[in-house]
């Protein structure tokens, strides 16, 4: 309960230093622009080709927004651990939060939250939405159901990407560009129609970071596009498996830690 | 102009000699690039080869052997492209070192546009790396050569414009944020302005039609999309001189407009800390 308290206290802090800047609105707008253009090239190339094969510009979007939006949720609620690798190390900033008498990891996601974040999985949702309904999909209780774990999942498997990276950070500490491959490159696998991908970013993105666990399989179930039941509501277990493995690399992470900085 | 070379050589030193040190994370950054490049080829293909709509490909202004070379080269060039400001030069605004900037003896606008365009240099040489790899690679993954030695000169020569081009977009951006007040917010939205004109989304080319001569003849073709249609033969008859002219005439209005909002900026500066 204190731990939630301390929580929420800090993000709150967060939101009003930020608020401190005069043009601060322009930063939720921002993150809405290069959340609308960036699947812009899909957009245009659907209208310039048209369908591929069974796959229209709405099955696509509705696969990528599903990962964008728990990525979105990843990103504005472990703010902290995002930043970490690349703030707190190098700098030394991380011997303050040893000092506390706190979780630790707790104080490390709620280091850093950045109001303009929450852009990414509010649009996200909004698409998600509009596609189902450009697909003629009627959400009954099952399907919410399914829907709901597959973008908890996506934010747990995102969460559970910047922990392990803060965890690997500690080893490498500058080192850092690969982690852009599970973040913001992966979400750009789903662009590509599943039966098109080649099969080792699919298994990649499936078995190692279970990407398309959390995106491509539960759209096809609540769509209905064929795959079977069981591989759709797969989103939220895999997802916390996936935690706890990033999470064990970050507790031995932290084991290892030797300050750098003063 | 000597003092503005000489200024321009020792950044690039510091710079380089900063980028070697961090070899590692360089060529990490390119693994990454090589792996986007990947990913944004198969999704390409998958509309090329498989669309149900079979007269589309014919029809696109680009055949799939040119989109697969431009993304190659985008890897590399996208170097130069200004993502952000110059992180030193961002907490130097922020921390109030902007102060200690301002006594030494070179205009404020000239070190760091030779601190912009340094940064982006080093970059460049590691990323090209990419090129290297791509061609080693098999099927339509493998990058094309240059359609002819006339396209590969006026390509070199459209590049170094491009290079100019991104470093002073990169500095009347910089120009912006020191008006320190505003935040971040103001400044970003004309990069990613940048970003998507630029081509490094989808080349300009397969945009809709109808914008064609507007994409060719806003600031940001030059970034990106105007070399690499010397590369791969994609340029429009009687478009050449005039999109090379395009490219010089923004670096110059850049720079002006630049060097007007720095030196206003200057006046009313806010030195944040001590």
């Amino acid at each position: 309960m204190r731990a939630l308290k301390i929580y929420f206290k800090s993000i709150r802090i967060n939101i009003m230093s930020q608020a401190q800047y005069r043009g601060w609105y322009f930063m939720i707008l921002q993150v809405f622009l290069i959340v609308i253009l960036d699947p812009i090239s899909t957009v245009l190339m659907f209208s310039r080709f048209g369908n591929i094969g069974e796959w229209s510009v709405y099955k696509i979007m509705l696969i990528y927004s599903l990962a964008v939006t728990g990525y979105g949720l990843a990103e504005t609620f472990a703010r902290g651990f995002d930043y970490f690798p690349w703030k707190m190390i190098q700098s030394g900033d991380f011997d303050r939060l040893l000092l506390r008498p706190c979780p630790l990891t707790l104080q490390a996601a709620c280091s850093y939250f950045h109001l303009h974040r929450a852009a990414r999985p509010v649009s996200g949702l909004m698409v998600i939405f509009y596609c189902l309904s450009k697909l003629g999909t009627v959400l009954d209780t099952g399907k919410i159901l399914i829907l709901a774990g597959a973008l908890l999942g996506g934010a747990i498997t995102y969460a559970g990407v910047y922990v392990m990276t803060s965890g690997i950070a500690f080893f490498t500490v500058k080192a850092l560009d690969w982690i852009y491959i599970v973040t913001n490159a992966s979400y750009q696998v789903t662009r590509c129609p599943i039966d098109y991908t080649p099969k080792l970013l699919k298994n990649a993105f499936t078995f190692v970071v279970p990407m398309l666990v959390v995106s491509y399989y539960p759209a096809s179930v609540i769509c209905g596009w064929g795959e079977p039941f069981w591989k759709g509501v797969l989103a939220l277990p895999a997802a916390v498996l996936f935690f706890a493995v990033s999470f064990v690399m970050w507790k031995t992470g932290v084991k290892r830690y030797r300050s750098t900085g003063s | 102009m000597t003092r503005s070379l000489k200024a321009f050589a020792a950044m690039f030193k510091i710079e380089f000699f900063k980028g070697i040190q961090y070899r590692t994370a360089a060529a990490v950054n390119s693994v990454v690039g090589l792996f986007w490049g990947i990913i944004e080829i198969a999704v390409f293909s998958a509309f090329y080869l498989y669309a149900n709509d079979k007269t589309a490909a014919f029809f696109a202004s680009l055949t799939l052997r040119q989109v697969v070379t431009h993304v190659w080269l985008r890897q590399a060039v996208i170097a130069f492209h200004p993502q952000n400001i110059e992180e030193d030069i961002r907490g130097k605004i922020n921390n109030g070192d902007v102060g200690v900037e301002l006594v030494r003896p070179v205009p404020l606008y000239l070190l760091w546009f030779s601190k912009t365009a340094a940064s982006r240099l080093v970059l460049f040489l590691f990323r090209g790396t990419i090129i290297l790899f791509s061609m080693f690679l098999s099927g339509i993954y493998k990058i094309s050569a240059p359609v002819s030695v006339t396209g590969f000169l006026l390509f070199l020569v459209s590049l170094v414009s491009a290079f100019f081009l991104c470093a002073a977009f990169g500095m009347f951006v910089t120009s912006l944020r020191l008006a320190v007040d505003w935040g971040d917010g103001l400044t970003y939205i004309p990069l990613i302005a940048a970003n998507v004109l630029s081509g490094s989304y989808l080349p300009l080319q397969l945009w809709p039609d109808f914008m064609q001569k507007f994409l060719l003849y806003q600031p940001f073709a030059g970034y990106l999309d105007i070399p690499l249609r010397f590369y791969i033969g994609s340029v429009k008859a009687g478009e050449a001189l005039p999109s090379l002219i395009a490219q010089v005439l923004w670096t110059v209005f850049f720079i002006a407009a630049g060097n007007i909002i720095t030196a206003k900026n200057v006046k009313n500066i806010i030195v944040q800390g001590g």
